[in-house]
């Protein structure tokens, strides 16, 4: 019995020392793996297309990567779409959907050595709310309560389901209210302090931002794979406004990752096996909008025959070159309701749409109605696809008797413009990824400062609008803004026809690559 | 100078105001509160009549301030003081490096005339004026840093990041230059003077080179005020290509965002430049011709 006894003990004490050795020699194999990886990755070249005007979420609702890996969010949102933790280890909201309570990892800080606890999130939510750009992702919030230094609470004005959604936006970056107060109006300009897995060091104007790794990074999101600080010690974004020479700086290796490939560079990057090519389903719908109250798209049938004109598979084959799908819906395909469009190609059926509306073609081949003929003019941006969109447009209407002729303005003009109600046909692009898009493009009250550029003022889809904003829960409001989403297609002020991919490209070379649809996370990456 | 300055600030501060365009609203993007667009109005001094916001640019212009970026937020100055000299730079080497390659093209295909070499070089001066600049760059990427290694795609830095810029500006300008300076020296070179020291029994090349090139320079240097101008233009195209950092590119930002104190401040500098330009053309006109006195 004795002998069996300290046999057991024998066998447990030589276990214990197994699970040591084994548990040493992973934190031994672990921390020679982070030395190697470390001592590999120097800095990290990322090209971006356009640079920030500022980078505080404060003053502009313009947004640069280099924000997010500098900031980080309280909530954050992984590579399959769902919201996980950030600076918040967890959170719930309470039945009647007006409390929403965040419990905040403990310990995390600011890089300049304040720290990031339930006062500073609070702040942050209140000041943004208050006097920010982006107040609307706050609107919501009656008030916001630190309980003490880990327990948040926001207290709603109105049950809000989409309060994750905006907690992780780019917008939603939690700031060191410290520096905020004390750099002032140079906050976002010569400094920007967070808790993120990088510290802002340098923004040379339109050319480069330059970052460095935060070494006492710990906290970051537990879906991401490196629980420590990043590998790569420097990070600069480059700004590379031409496609071209931002393909050929990857090929040639002076960057490592570039966001937002050129269509038309794909296939010989894909061919390239020095780089890879991430491709997914992006947040970006480029349409053509039509003024509801001005002819002849004052009226419905109208509106819906342009529907049935475009072809929009030609379009992503020559135009976009397959870097994307056609699109008939007006919400991007990540985001919910997406429901069953009624339109396709069909341009015989856009002409029987148009005789209906008593639009007949005369000898020359041109639709008339009482002497006037159907002749528009369309405007678009000079971007170079927006202008073949209009130009493909302009011969597809004309297949049908409509004349069209096509207006470019600068990128700088071309918001203002809508102010006027000018417009009668316009190509544009959105980039979103929520429901609420609609609310925003086709909310009656929102004409006068050109948002609602259809000037679409319908009595039912305002009082939806208000409705889906009451609802308490997530799938309440997905319910209201299905049955807009089909009004609205329906109504038809849109022809929706591209949804552009989300092309990102980047250094074999390059382990970790982790990404989601709206950043690359850096934290992860490092040089094999 | 003072005059044309005055007519700059004028045309270019009524033409940026009156083409559509909210800066602010571009600054702060489109899903801004009205908030926070009325105060950066206020703060910029947006809110107030054209002709305050007018006289209040002049009198800052006086105090040598050119305003603050609506954009950038930060002083038009300063922003400048970093981007004029890699413009400088690139105009710079371009205008030596085209005057360098034209002058002696356009004597040779003069001298030559109606040869192969002749011929050749007017080929080359022809295919300068017409090859767009950013198709010249991307080709010179193409060859000399991505196949041969020879310089870096795009950036700044050392002498190394200016030839191919440099290069790809300079190369238009010296097509012009070239073609202009075996005109004039065609017509120099028949001359009765030149034909005098020819019968004298003066070396060909002394006559070419210490009589002929000599009168064959002016309408060259006429040339050198208006290439000044061509070059900065020029750059704009050149700085978006190779990523250089200098005014072009700001200029061009600051257009499509409407950011009217950088616009205003980098247009009254280039006009500054090519009244410079102009100026050192004419003092040049003095130095070949004597007979040229102010």
């Amino acid at each position: 019995m004795l002998r069996k006894r300290s046999k057991g003990i024998v066998w447990g004490i030589a276990l214990v020392g197994i699970l040591l050795v084994f548990t040493t020699f992973l934190a031994v194999a672990q921390t020679a793996d982070r030395a190697t990886k470390e001592a590999n990755s120097k800095t990290l070249v990322v090209a971006e297309t356009t640079s920030p005007p500022t980078l505080s979420t404060f003053t502009t609702t313009w947004t640069t990567a280099a924000m997010r890996d500098v900031l980080g969010n309280l909530v954050s949102i992984d590579a399959k779409m769902n919201y996980r933790d950030d600076i918040a280890q967890s959170w719930n909201v309470s039945a009647d959907g007006l409390t929403w309570t965040f419990t905040l990892k403990p310990g995390v800080m600011f890089t300049d050595g304040t720290p990031c606890d339930a006062a500073a999130v609070a702040w942050n939510i209140i000041h943004q709310r208050d006097t920010g750009a982006s107040s609307y992702l706050y609107s919501a919030v009656k008030d916001a309560v630190a309980v003490n230094s880990t327990t948040l609470k926001l207290i709603l004005k109105n049950p809000f389901p989409n309060m994750l959604y905006n907690l992780s936006n780019s917008f939603a970056g939690i700031n060191s209210p410290t520096a905020v107060k004390k750099y002032g109006d140079d906050y976002g300009v010569t400094a920007l302090v967070g808790s993120g897995p990088y510290i802002f060091k340098q923004w040379i104007k339109g050319d480069h931002i330059t970052l460095v790794r935060n070494p006492d990074y710990t906290w970051g999101p537990s879906w991401l794979s490196n629980k420590g600080p990043a590998y790569f010690k420097t990070v600069i974004y480059k700004f590379v406004p031409e496609a071209v020479t931002k393909t050929m700086l990857l090929q040639a290796g002076e960057v490592d990752i570039v966001d937002g490939v050129d269509p038309t560079a794909i296939d010989a990057l894909k061919a390239d096996p020095n780089v890879a090519v991430a491709m997914t389903p992006g947040r970006q719908l480029i349409y053509m909008g039509m003024n509801v109250t001005k002819p002849p798209f004052d009226n419905l049938l109208v509106r819906q025959a342009m529907n049935y004109i475009v072809d929009r598979k030609a379009i992503t084959k020559n135009v976009f070159h397959d870097a994307g799908l056609p699109a008939y819906n007006y919400l991007t395909p990540n985001v919910q309701p997406q429901v069953k469009s009624p339109y396709t190609y069909d341009p015989q059926k856009a002409s029987s749409l148009l005789a209906k509306a008593g639009w007949t073609k005369n000898a020359d081949g041109i639709l008339e109605k009482n002497g006037q003929q159907f002749s528009i003019i369309l405007w678009t941006s000079s971007t170079t696809d927006r202008v073949q969109v209009a130009t493909v447009l302009q011969s597809e209407m004309k297949e049908v008797g409509i004349k069209a002729s096509i207006q470019q303005f600068d990128p700088g003009s071309y918001a203002d413009m809508f102010k006027t109600g000018e417009q009668q046909a316009f190509i544009r692009l959105y980039e979103w990824d929520n429901m609420d898009i609609l609310e925003w493009f086709f909310n009656g009250k929102r004409i006068a400062k050109g948002v609602n550029k259809t000037r679409i003022n319908n009595p039912l889809l305002n009082f939806l609008f208000a409705k889906a904003e009451m609802q308490p829960t997530l799938a309440d409001r997905t319910f209201v803004y299905r049955l807009i989403h089909e009004y609205l297609l329906e109504q038809s002020p849109w022809v929706p026809i591209f949804y552009p991919s989300l092309a990102r490209a980047y250094r074999s070379n390059l382990g970790g690559y982790t990404a989601t649809l709206y950043h690359v996370y850096l934290v992860d990456a490092y040089r094999e | 100078m003072l005059p044309v300055l005055l007519a700059v600030t004028i045309i270019v501060f009524s033409i940026i105001h009156l083409i559509p365009g909210d800066p602010v609203r571009l600054a702060l993007g489109e899903m801004s509160s009205q908030q926070a667009y009325d105060h950066m109005r206020a703060e910029l001094g947006l809110d107030k009549p054209l002709y305050i916001q007018y006289f209040s640019f002049l009198w800052r212009l006086a105090h040598l301030n050119l305003g603050k970026s609506i954009i950038y937020r930060e002083d038009v100055t300063k922003l400048l003081a970093a981007k004029l000299p890699n413009t400088l730079k690139l105009t710079g080497s371009a205008l030596i490096l085209s005057y360098a390659l034209a002058i002696p093209l356009g004597i040779l295909a003069a001298v030559k005339r109606n040869t192969i070499i002749d011929y050749l070089s007017m080929g080359i001066a022809i295919a300068g004026v017409s090859v767009p600049s950013f198709w010249l760059g991307f080709l010179l990427i193409s060859l000399f840093a991505i196949h041969l290694h020879w310089f870096p795609i795009a950036g700044y830095g050392g002498i190394k990041y200016l030839v191919l810029p440099a290069v790809t500006l300079g190369f238009g300008g010296a097509a012009i230059v070239a073609r202009m300076m075996r005109s004039s020296m065609l017509e120099v070179i028949n001359k009765d003077y030149i034909v005098t020291a020819k019968a004298k029994g003066l070396r060909y090349w002394t006559v070419i080179t210490k009589h002929a090139l000599r009168n064959a320079l002016i309408p060259i240097v006429t040339l050198l005020g208006l290439q000044v101008g061509w070059l900065i233009g020029g750059a704009v195209v050149i700085e978006i290509v190779f990523l250089r950092p200098g005014v072009g590119r700001l200029i061009v930002n600051s257009i499509y965002m409407r950011d009217f104190p950088v616009v205003q401040g980098v247009t009254l500098i280039l006009a500054v430049t090519v009244i410079l330009g102009n100026l050192l053309a004419d003092i040049l006109y003095a130095v070949i011709d004597p007979k040229v006195r102010y």
